[in-house]
């Protein structure tokens, strides 16, 4: 797109795609962090998410701010204003994957030691190879708005779903079979539930895409 | 000339209703019945001398909402506006081609009487332009030509022309007074009661808020959303947040060309035309 008559609004609008990506980066090495943390039983990297959620939400402050003070001064239309849009979207998406890492954080506090011999560590760690791709491939189409790939993110996001399930199902039958391990597979269960939302995120986030790209709204299914 | 509102086709289409809608209107005019059109402009070409001011304009301005007229200085935008009342016709070295038809009536047609169309078609400019005369005078003057009415009958309608402008709470106790004595915006929302008196189906405004104060454009603009229920409105105006805040339609221009007419909020949030998208996102020119 070219440029804009005043190159200052054009900097104000390269600062807030900036400020989004720097949030977006941030929030991928959170979830890959917490994981790991999780997986690995490692109390020091848990608590170093912890530590950078703070960083996240001042990251999601200065972007509102950021974004408030150009809606209040330039009044943005047509793709300034999707833009806008978007970028406030997105920055709440984030924020909340930012918020579900560091949910998988202290539930590696929780447990006492996560055993991956148990049936449901094949699914779970599918689980977040899935969504870890998603949200990478999420915050990658939004910055070269790539249609064509938000919406096989967005289709992916199903399987997602039905592998939330099969985690879940897998959980539930060892809590059946032996109740000793309840807190820790509860655990377990919260972990699937935190990927499943980020995957729910990174599939909002390439919903905007479409927005931004073709002024259509897909939400919900509504088109 | 007279306004039909029935529809029709007597289907149960779900009518949009202003009050409800407002400027969220998402309809293309495009899309609207024909019952729902009041001015309809097909094919219009005009030039002055050599130099050629519109061409081939067709749009359908929809029956009591606000259409605004958007682009750059020199585009065409008081030209269109003026065809609609047949103003440029004052001008000698102009040429018109095509159609326009006021509620289904073509206003070039040998029958129509001019002074009877701008009287259907009433006219705001930039500029308040109140006659030296008092504030009652100015809105009775109109009328005095149009309708031989008993005394008692013309302060009830100089007294609703005023209503209608919102502007009679201001001066009911000073009407005997010059209008030259009202303010700015004062004086505007007098010759928007000195054009609703006659009662006319459209009126026009060309930028008639860019010699006003921000409060006194509010009133005009707030004034313009009541009148919208009871008239179709054409407005002209530079300033696009004003476009966007009171318009249901907006059409944009460029060097006489309709670029792009659509409801005002596909045009300011997601236009078809990239002309139209660099425009309204100050990236023209």
């Amino acid at each position: 797109m070219s440029k804009h008559i005043s190159g200052e609004y054009d900097k104000e609008l390269q600062i807030l795609q900036t400020t989004l990506t720097t949030l977006g980066g941030v929030a991928e090495q959170q979830l890959e962090n917490a994981m790991r943390a999780f997986l690995t039983n490692d109390s020091k990297l848990a608590a170093q998410v912890k530590a950078t959620e703070l960083q996240i939400n001042r990251y999601a402050i200065e972007l509102d701010r950021e974004v408030t003070s150009v809606i209040a001064r330039r009044q943005p239309a047509a793709a300034d204003l999707r833009l806008i849009v978007s970028i406030l979207k997105n920055g709440t998406d984030i924020e909340r994957v930012g918020d579900e890492a560091e949910r998988i954080a202290k539930m590696s506090d929780r447990l006492s030691l996560y055993d991956s011999s148990r049936p449901y560590h094949g699914p779970l760690t599918e689980l977040y190879g899935r969504v870890s791709n998603a949200l990478r491939t999420s915050l990658d189409v939004y910055a070269r708005l790539d249609v064509e790939t938000a919406l096989q993110t967005i289709a992916g996001d199903r399987e997602v779903d039905a592998l939330y399930d099969v985690v879940v199902k897998k959980v539930t039958d060892e809590m059946t079979s032996n109740q000793s391990r309840l807190t820790s597979e509860l655990s377990i269960i919260w972990v699937a539930r935190s990927l499943e939302r980020i995957s729910d995120h990174a599939k909002n986030i390439c919903e905007t895409v479409v927005y931004l790209v073709h002024g259509q709204n897909i939400m919900h299914n509504v088109l | 000339m007279e306004e039909n509102n029935t529809s029709t086709d007597g289907s149960t289409r779900v009518r949009l209703d202003s009050t409800l809608v407002g400027s969220t209107v998402s309809v293309s005019p495009d899309q609207l019945p024909e019952s729902e059109t009041c001015l309809n402009v097909q094919d219009l070409s005009l030039s002055y001398g050599d130099k050629i001011a519109l061409q081939n304009i067709s749009m359908r301005i929809p029956r009591k909402r606000v259409t605004a007229l958007i682009g750059p200085s020199g585009c065409g935008k008081s030209t269109l506006i003026r065809c609609f009342n047949r103003m440029n016709d004052l001008i000698d070295s102009v040429r018109i081609e095509g159609r326009i038809e006021l509620n289904g009536l073509e206003i070039h047609d040998k029958e129509v009487d001019v002074s009877q169309l701008r009287r259907r078609v009433g006219m705001v400019f930039q500029r308040p332009n109140p006659f030296p005369k008092t504030i009652y005078e100015n809105v009775a003057y109109g009328l005095r030509l149009s309708e031989k009415l008993p005394k008692s009958e013309l302060d009830d309608r100089v007294e609703w022309g005023l209503k209608s402008a919102a502007l009679w709470d201001e001066v009911q106790d000073r009407l005997t007074d010059s209008a030259l004595g009202l303010s700015g915006g004062q004086q505007q929302r007098l010759v928007i009661a000195r054009a609703v008196a006659v009662k006319p189906s459209v009126l026009l405004l060309d930028e008639p808020a860019s010699a006003l104060d921000p409060i006194s454009t509010l009133k005009i603009e707030e004034l313009i959303a009541q009148l919208k229920a009871d008239y179709t409105i054409v407005i002209v105006t530079h300033n696009m947040q004003q476009a966007a805040r009171v318009s249901d339609y907006t059409g944009f221009l460029y060097l006489g060309e309709m670029i792009e007419f659509d409801s005002t909020v596909t045009i300011f949030t997601n236009p078809q035309e990239q002309k139209t998208e660099d425009y309204i996102t100050g990236r023209y020119g």
